[in-house]
């Protein structure tokens, strides 16, 4: 996995939790990592370790802590660490989810040992999508639901990702149905 | 390059919308270089390129370089062209086309960015560029690059960091592991178990154990030892067990087996998780400090064994087994050296019960020794120490070494008792070990030999002084008893012939036995006033005389001397003057009976001395401070025949007089003026002469008198005449029975009686007095204290035991001592047996007829007895009192002051009656000591008399008499209250 996603499950940590909780957690976890470098790849074992540790020592269930950290990726570490280009990707939440896929492409191509996600939008009306998150790695469907609202947040226009076909049941890859309040969108 | 149509190619049936997508910042320009056409994005990126622009005004070209014009761009259609826009300075990055017919340039680019912040500034977003332009992957990579090297830096900064912080923690460590490495103390770190895994040098130099030969074991397995305590051994396994920390002191074994004692503090040590991992124990050697409180224990204990023991035997027995018990030998032995200093022989010897030296000890005993012969000896010879590692090995050495041996006995140490500087004995120690010498041991025991010496001169010295106090205390007692019996034996018969030939003078004689009768009494007088003189001066000098502290006037004193000797000067026709100044107090604090005695030899040897003219007896007061006692000079002067210094200076000494001639002349013991110095000197005051040969002598004494607060009682003049009866006549008297066994005594209180209107009978001695009083019709007794066959004080005795009995129905009759002993302690003595004053003989009228005032007729009731009845003079002393507080207080304070002392004063008489005769002696005491004083401010003087009488006896412990004299008190009180209740109104 991606460094940054590391850095970010650990700013999340540290901003809301401080920075002794961050240690229990890594302890937790059994992850000696002192600095996620961004733009390196880490095993995903690591995160997902961090990720259940971090449900143990903070007393939540690792669904919410998903989310949780989906909406601070977007709303904190992606508008930090990219700043313009999060900007870039569109002018509304329609757009940008439009431009996700390309996004990712990009990022296969930059780094392709990374293997990120692959997205893809289909059925695109005035106030919904469907949006299909392909991957191998299993148990991130509530992450990309923290990612979506994030997103709402982002562009005011407050966003659901309804899973409509789950990998983990059986189904070809995670199906959501994305909506937004096309008022403000 | 030039785009060629050719129908060949489907790109020139590219549709232009698709065109636009693909390159949505291209423009193109005629051959003149105007801009004809622009892509839909161009305008955003570069507002100046707008159709009808010239491309000279709006770019220049970077690369390559020069003014970009048609002609320019058409020279270098191979090349890639970075142009900037003039005004924004933007870059644009692309490739030129050609075109003929008609001419045109077109430039396909995009904008070329170096920061993805450029994308916000310039208002782009991702839909502005064609999806296959690389700019946004080459901002992707860009973004990325720089957060990863924001990461390195962070990566970098945090390592940075935590490098200086390991090397400082490590510089700390490399200290600490110096310490510990280099420190005295043993240092163990054991794991949780306790088995060691680390211990620095000092743990070697205190254990003798390498570090990896005790690495892997626990410290107590190899380190102590059978002489551990047990009890120390469990507490720190306990502690251990429990993961707690510790101290202790403990004694372990070194690798050689030698013993020594070390002060341990263990602590444990605990991971992050608070969980021990190892143990910390440091260890110091305090072997050398529990050595010498061995010895400072056996060196106090030795003084205490010392101290307490009445033989030196005794303490030597204990000594020793005190030291064999401290030090863990067998057995020991005190050698003394005999009075003739030939040989040294054993004196006592002691050993452990559980060991059997029996033959050892039959050896000694038997044995002695010269100087130089056996350790003994040895001892003795040198005046030192010895120690033998093993006394048993050597037989050529020591006589005794065979029967050492065979019982045991190896290690020997001996040390000297010395008194004085001389070697007077040996005490020798036994072990069942074989042991090297210790010095410090060896030293300590020889401080124990010198207390030894010590005690034994002390001892000796006691015995001495206890020989010469009981010598002297047998002739102080002698001296006492002298002083008793001649004050007795001589003023009995004075008594009689001073008292006969007054009461002779006055029936009728002739007057030549007028004359002789007179001379008779003048010469008993003398002889008195000798033998008072020798007896003042011996309680002088045995300090057994007591000054009383009364209110007098000064005047009265001076007129009363004046008055008693100016027929005596008038006989020489020497005028008496007298003189006190103005400013002298006029009542004063002090013993006015002694001033009058110093002022009567004074004057009195002024009239001896003095011829013709006469003799002045002047008071002035002395400059002394405001506050605190008035200065006076009393002084003598007369007209005389003066002294020479010579003579002078032999005045105030004792049994000296100025010379032979006048010893003739004048008569005396010469002891007065030496009497009036003791005085003056007592008084607190000096005595000195001024006089020379014939013209005359001045006596001065100065004295520091208290002055009095108020008028002082008229001075009582002791001297009254005998014969003049003071109470009233019509009153019934008491009857008395006098004890007297002197016949003339007996005859001249009869007479003296008889003058005053009293009836008395004589009993003899005391058993007749009993038998006396037994018969029920004595309200009063004049007891004589030493009689034969039964004394006065055991007379009083037995009347109070016949009075306690329920039988007798008659109250307490009074009891007067009449007694010639002077002696201090005699008041006590008789007020002790039971009796209740005291009249010292020879008799004189005004004293017995005081003493008597408090007697009266006794009814046959018990009940109503003996309530003493209050007198004028009672009246009087407490209204004087009650007066002066008045004047000090207030009236309404007074009042108040006598209720309450009134309220509370029956509790305190019960308390009285609890305590008396009781073992609480002490709060008796207390309790008779806080009514004296609160009757003595109310002026109750008989009450004052009662509890102070019973004090006494409560401070001596003579609890006979206690009762009654509670139930006197409780009479006076109760005939007192009434009275001192009305005073103040």
């Amino acid at each position: 996995m991606y460094g940054l996603v590391n850095k970010a499950i650990e700013e999340l940590v540290v901003t809301n939790y401080g920075e002794d909780k961050w240690e229990a957690i890594k302890a937790k976890a059994g992850v000696d990592v002192e600095v996620f470098v961004s733009n390196e790849g880490y095993p995903d074992d690591i995160t997902y370790s961090l990720v259940g540790a971090a449900s143990e020592v903070l007393g939540a269930p690792a669904r919410d802590i998903l989310i949780a950290f989906g909406e601070h990726w977007v709303l904190k570490t992606a508008s930090h660490s990219y700043g313009a280009m999060m900007r870039s990707g569109g002018q509304s939440l329609k757009e940008f989810l439009i431009n996700l896929p390309n996004f990712h492409t990009r990022v296969q191509m930059i780094y392709p040992k990374l293997q990120p996600p692959r997205f893809e939008c289909t059925d695109v009306g005035e106030d919904s999508l469907t949006l299909h998150y392909h991957t191998h790695r299993p148990g991130l469907a509530d992450f990309v639901v923290g990612l979506v609202q994030g997103l709402g947040k982002l562009y005011h226009t407050p966003a659901t990702a309804t899973l409509l076909a789950s990998k983990a049941a059986g189904a070809d890859h995670d199906i959501f149905d994305v909506r937004w309040t096309a008022a403000t969108a | 390059m030039k785009l060629q149509a050719d129908s060949s190619s489907v790109i020139s049936s590219l549709p232009t919308r698709e065109f636009l997508r693909a390159f949505p910042f291209y423009f193109v320009w005629d051959e003149n270089g105007v801009i004809l056409e622009t892509g839909p994005s161009l305008p955003k990126f570069c507002p100046q390129a707008a159709v009808g622009a010239r491309l000279q005004d709006v770019f220049v070209s970077k690369r390559p370089e020069g003014e970009f014009s048609h002609a320019m761009a058409a020279a270098h259609t191979d090349r890639l062209f970075l142009l900037e826009e003039l005004h924004t300075h933007r870059m644009l990055r692309g490739q030129i086309i050609l075109m003929d017919d008609p001419v045109r340039g077109v430039m396909l680019g995009s904008p070329w960015l170096t920061d993805p912040e450029q994308v916000d500034d310039y208002g782009l977003t991702m839909s502005d560029f064609a999806i296959h332009d690389q700019t946004l992957d080459l901002l992707q990579v860009l973004q990325t690059q720089r957060m990863a090297t924001d990461d390195l830096q962070k990566l970098n900064k945090r390592l940075t960091e935590q490098r200086a912080q390991l090397r400082a923690q490590e510089a700390q460590s490399r200290k600490l592991a110096l310490v510990a490495a280099r420190t005295d103390n043993a240092v163990i770190v054991s794991d949780a178990q306790g088995c060691i895994e680390w211990v620095n040098e000092g743990f070697t130099r205190i254990t003798g154990w390498q570090p990896e030969e005790a690495i892997g074991k626990k410290p107590g397995s190899f380190l102590q030892g059978p002489e551990t305590d047990p009890v120390t051994i469990a507490y720190m396994a306990k502690c251990l067990a429990e993961q707690k920390s510790f101290r202790t002191e403990i004694q372990n074994y070194h690798r050689t087996g030698r013993k020594y004692w070390v002060a341990l503090e263990v602590q444990p040590m605990h991971d992050e998780n608070g969980k021990v991992v190892n143990f910390m124990a440091i260890e110091s050697d305090i072997t050398q400090r529990r050595l010498d409180e061995q010895r400072r224990a056996m060196q106090f204990s030795a003084s205490r064994i010392l101290a307490e023991a009445d033989t030196m035997r005794q303490a030597a027995g204990k000594v020793i087994q005190m030291i064999c018990t401290k030090l863990g030998w067998t057995a020991g032995g005190m050698w003394m050296v005999d009075p003739g200093f030939t040989e040294i022989r054993l004196a006592e010897i002691w050993h452990d019960p559980s060991r059997d030296i029996a033959a050892f000890a039959a050896e000694s005993r038997s044995l002695t020794f010269e100087s130089g012969i056996g350790l003994p000896g040895l001892v003795w010879e040198t005046g030192r120490a010895q120690w033998y590692r093993d006394f048993a090995s050597q037989p050529e050495l020591f006589a005794r070494a065979r029967a050492a041996a065979a019982s045991g006995l190896h290690g020997a140490l001996a040390f000297p008792i010395i008194a004085g500087g001389d070697t007077i004995g040996a005490i020798e120690l036994f072990s069942h070990e074989i042991l090297d010498p210790d010095e410090a041991l060896l030293q300590a025991l020889s401080g124990i030999g010198n207390q030894m010496g010590q005690y034994i001169v002390r001892r000796a010295a006691e015995h001495q002084l206890l020989q010469a106090k009981d010598a002297a205390e047998t002739a102080s007692r002698a001296k006492s008893d002298f002083l008793a019996t001649m004050s007795h034996e001589i003023r009995t018969p004075m008594n009689g012939i001073i008292g006969m030939s007054s009461l002779l003078l006055d029936t009728d004689l002739t007057p030549k036995q007028c004359e002789m009768v007179e001379a008779v009494r003048q010469s008993g007088e003398s002889l008195m006033t000798i033998i008072e003189d020798i007896l003042d001066f011996s309680k002088i000098e045995a300090r057994k005389l007591e000054l009383v502290e009364e209110a007098f006037r000064m005047d009265e004193v001076v007129r009363g001397v004046v008055d008693l000797l100016r027929h005596k000067a008038a006989a020489r026709e020497i005028d008496l003057i007298t003189h006190i100044d103005p400013d002298v107090p006029p009542s004063l604090l002090g013993d006015p009976g002694r001033l009058r005695q110093i002022l009567m030899n004074l004057v009195g040897n002024g009239i001896k001395f003095t011829d013709d003219g006469s003799i002045r007896v002047e008071v002035k007061r002395l400059p002394s401070p405001i506050e605190g006692p008035a200065n006076l000079e009393i002084s003598v002067t007369d007209t005389g025949i003066g002294m020479t210094p010579e003579q002078q200076a032999q005045l105030f000494q004792a049994f000296t007089q100025v010379d032979s001639s006048s010893t003739r002349r004048f008569g005396g013991t010469g002891l007065g003026l030496a009497i009036c110095k003791r005085l003056v000197e007592l008084m607190g005051g000096c005595i000195g002469v001024d006089s020379e040969r014939f013209a005359g002598s001045r006596f001065w004494f100065h004295l520091p008198l208290k002055i009095a607060q108020g008028e002082p009682a008229p001075v009582v003049e002791e001297t009254t005449p005998v014969g003049q009866p003071e109470t009233p006549a019509d009153a019934i008297k008491p009857r008395l029975l006098v004890v007297e066994d002197n016949e003339v005594n007996a005859r001249m209180a009869m007479m003296m009686l008889e003058k005053h209107g009293y009836a008395a009978e004589v009993a003899r001695d005391g058993e007749e007095a009993v038998d006396r009083f037994a018969s029920g019709v004595y309200d009063a007794v004049l007891m004589d204290c030493h009689m034969p066959r039964m004394d006065g004080y055991e007379a009083t005795r037995t009347i109070r035991e016949i009075e306690a009995s329920p039988m007798w129905k008659r109250p307490r009759c009074r009891i007067i001592a009449m007694t010639a002993n002077v002696m201090a302690g005699e008041r006590e003595r008789c007020i002790a047996v039971g009796m209740d004053d005291y009249v010292s003989k020879p008799l004189r009228a005004k004293a017995l007829t005081e003493a008597l005032s408090r007697a009266r007729v006794l009814d046959d009731t018990k009940e109503e007895a003996d309530a003493p009845t209050w007198s004028t003079d009672d009246e009087s002393a407490a209204k004087g009192a009650v007066d002066q507080l008045i004047e000090e207080l207030s009236r309404e304070d007074t009042i108040e002051l006598i209720q309450n002392w009134l309220k509370d004063t029956p509790e305190r008489i019960l308390e009285l009656e609890k305590l008396a005769a009781s073992e609480d002696q002490t709060s008796l005491r207390r309790v008779a000591h806080a009514l004296k004083g609160s009757s003595s401010l109310f002026g109750l003087n008989y009450l004052h008399s009662l509890c102070r009488d019973l004090e006494n006896l409560a401070e001596q412990n003579i609890r006979l008499n206690q009762a009654a004299l509670v139930v006197q008190i409780k009479q006076a009180f109760e005939s007192a209250a009434p009275e001192l209740s009305k005073i103040p109104r």
